[in-house]
C-alpha cells in the first residue's frame, strides 16, 4: 500500500514474491514488477530513488537512499540511511 | 449544523459525552473511603491522586483540578484524609469557579471510615440524584475533543490503525474539534516533522525540549543515549527511527500543531495539541507510568473520548471516558474481539482502505459520544491512574 501519493516506497500488506506485478495507488494507478521479495510490513521503491535522494513514506522523508534504488527494489536497512546522526558510545 | 452528537451541556459551555460524579481523594491515603463512597453510589466513580509527594503537589493538583473540570464530569465530591499536601476544601474552591456542583469532606474531621463514608455517600447520592436529570441535547461535533493512546503497538500499528485513526482525527480537526496526544518518546526521531507542523516558533521549541527530555530520562535510566530501532523493528519493516516515529505520530494526523499542554491545562481554542501532562512529565513510558496514566494525562486536559490504537492488543478502559480500540492486527482482532471496537485490520488484508476504517472510526465516535457504550464500557473496564 501507498500511504500518501508524494511517496517513492510502498508497504507491503501481505508478502509479495519476487517477480511479482503489484498495482497500487499513487494518486493514480500504477503497476510496479517488485524484483525482490518483500515481507509483510517491509517497502519496495515506486520509482527509481537515486543514491543520496530522498526515501519518502507517510509524505515525509524516512530517510536517504546509500546506493541507487531500482523500481520494485527492496528499500530497507542495506540502502536506506536516516538521516539523523546520532553520537556513538 | 453538520455532524452532531448528543451530549451533556455545562456550564462551562464544555458537553460532556457521559455523566459521572467523581469521588475524587486528594492522596492515596483517602482513596479507600472514595472507592466505598462510590461502591454504594450508582453513577458516582471514584479516582484521585494515588500519591502524597509534595515534589509533584502542584503538578497532581493542576491534574486532579482538570479531570474535575472535564466535561463528563457533572459533579465532583472531593475527599481529602485531612493531614496531606492538597487540601481537599482548596481542591474544592478551584473546582467551583467551573460552575459544576462540588463538596468536599475530610476524614479526620469527620470522625475516621464509618462516619465519613455514610456522609460521603449521602451527598454522592444527593449529586448523582441531581445530575441525573440533565438530558442529552444535540451538539455540533466542534465540541469533541479527543484524546489517543497507544497499547500493544506491532508492525500493524504504523499502516493500519494509526493512520486510520489519523484520518479520523484530521476530519475532526477540520470540523473544528480538538485532539491531543503525547507519547514522547515516541516522537524521537519525528520531532523535526513535528516541529514543521508547529504554529509557531515557541511551540517548535516546546516539542524539540519535551522530546529531548525523554530522551534524556530514558538515557539516565536506560543507559542507552536513544531508544534506536530494535532488531523487532527492523525485522518488522522499520527502517529508520523517523519512520517508526512517523507510524506512531500519525494517529494524530497530520494538522496543524497549536501547543504543548501543561498539566491539566484546557486548550484555549479548538485543534491538535501535544500533552506534557503528569505522566509525560515523569517520563513516561520508562516503567513510571503506563498507557493508562497517558490516557489520563489526555483527560486532565478535558478529553472526553479516548481513542486507542493496538496492535498485540490491549484491555484497558478508562474511568471518565469512553475508550474506543483501534486494532490494526487482523489476527489479534479475532482473538480479542471482545475487547476490539473496530478492526483496522481490514486495511491489511486488503478488504479495505485507510479512508473507510477512518470514517468508520469517525462515526463511531459519534455514536459513542451519543450514548453507545464501548465494549470495554460494558466489560465494566474503568481503570485509571495518577501517580
Amino acid at each position: 500500500m501507498v500511504i500518501n501519493p508524494i511517496d517513492n516506497v510502498a508497504t507491503a500488506l501481505t508478502s509479495i514474491d519476487a517477480g511479482s506485478k503489484v498495482a497500487v495507488d499513487v494518486g493514480q494507478p500504477k503497476t510496479v514488477l517488485v524484483k525482490d521479495s518483500i515481507r509483510m510490513g517491509h517497502k519496495f521503491a515506486l520509482k527509481k530513488i537515486v543514491k543520496g535522494g530522498d526515501v519518502v513514506k507517510y509524505g515525509e522523508v524516512i530517510g536517504r537512499a546509500s546506493e541507487d534504488i531500482e523500481e520494485g527494489k527492496h528499500a530497507h536497512i542495506h540502502n536506506v540511511k536516516s538521516t539523523r546522526v546520532f553520537r556513538k558510545r | 449544523m453538520g455532524d452532531y452528537f448528543l451530549g451533556y451541556g455545562r456550564p462551562d459551555g464544555s458537553v460532556g459525552v457521559r455523566n459521572h460524579v467523581a469521588v475524587l481523594s486528594t492522596t492515596y491515603c483517602a482513596e479507600d473511603v472514595a472507592k466505598r463512597i462510590s461502591d454504594q453510589v450508582k453513577g458516582s466513580v471514584a479516582l484521585g491522586w494515588y500519591s502524597c509527594d509534595d515534589a509533584r503537589e502542584q503538578m497532581a493538583s493542576k491534574t486532579l483540578v482538570g479531570l474535575a473540570r472535564n466535561p463528563n464530569v457533572a459533579a465532583t465530591l472531593v475527599v481529602g484524609l485531612g493531614c496531606e499536601t492538597i487540601q481537599a476544601g482548596d481542591l474544592a474552591n478551584k473546582i467551583s469557579e467551573f460552575g459544576k456542583p462540588v463538596k468536599s469532606l475530610v476524614i479526620q474531621d469527620k470522625g475516621g471510615t464509618v462516619k465519613s463514608t455514610e456522609l460521603g455517600v449521602k451527598m454522592a447520592r444527593e449529586m448523582t440524584q441531581a445530575v441525573s436529570t440533565i438530558k442529552r441535547e444535540p451538539f455540533d461535533v466542534k465540541n469533541l475533543f479527543v484524546g489517543l493512546q497507544c497499547g500493544g503497538s506491532d508492525t500493524t500499528s504504523g499502516i493500519a490503525a494509526n493512520p486510520a485513526t489519523g484520518f479520523a482525527m484530521d476530519k475532526l480537526v477540520d470540523a473544528g474539534g480538538t485532539v491531543i496526544f503525547g507519547e514522547h518518546l515516541e516522537m524521537y526521531g519525528g520531532e523535526h516533522i513535528l516541529a514543521k507542523r508547529a504554529v509557531n516558533s515557541d511551540v517548535a521549541n516546546r516539542i524539540y525540549e519535551i522530546v529531548e527530555r525523554a530522551r534524556q530520562i530514558n538515557e539516565d535510566r536506560c543507559g542507552v543515549e536513544a531508544p534506536l530501532m530494535g532488531p523487532g523493528n527492523i525485522e518488522g519493516g522499520l527502517t529508520t527511527i523517523e519512520e517508526k516515529a512517523l507510524g506512531a505520530i500519525l494517529k494524530a494526523g497530520t494538522r496543524q500543531i497549536q501547543g504543548v499542554l501543561e498539566c491539566g491545562e484546557k486548550p484555549r481554542k479548538s485543534g491538535l495539541y501535544i500533552t506534557n501532562g503528569l505522566h509525560a512529565t515523569l517520563g513516561y513510558g520508562h516503567g513510571l507510568g503506563t498507557d493508562i496514566g497517558g490516557a489520563d494525562d489526555c483527560i486532565a486536559h478535558g478529553a472526553q473520548l479516548i481513542v486507542l490504537t493496538t496492535g498485540r492488543g490491549n484491555v484497558q478502559g478508562h474511568m471518565l471516558t469512553p475508550t474506543l480500540k483501534v486494532c490494526g492486527n487482523p489476527d489479534t482482532y479475532v482473538r480479542m474481539e471482545d475487547d476490539m471496537d473496530l478492526n483496522a485490520g481490514e486495511i491489511i488484508r486488503g478488504n479495505k482502505s485507510v479512508r473507510d476504517v477512518g470514517e468508520e472510526i469517525f462515526k463511531e465516535l459519534i455514536a459513542v459520544a451519543s450514548g453507545k457504550m464501548t465494549k470495554s464500557e460494558a466489560l465494566g473496564h474503568a481503570e485509571f491512574q495518577i501517580i
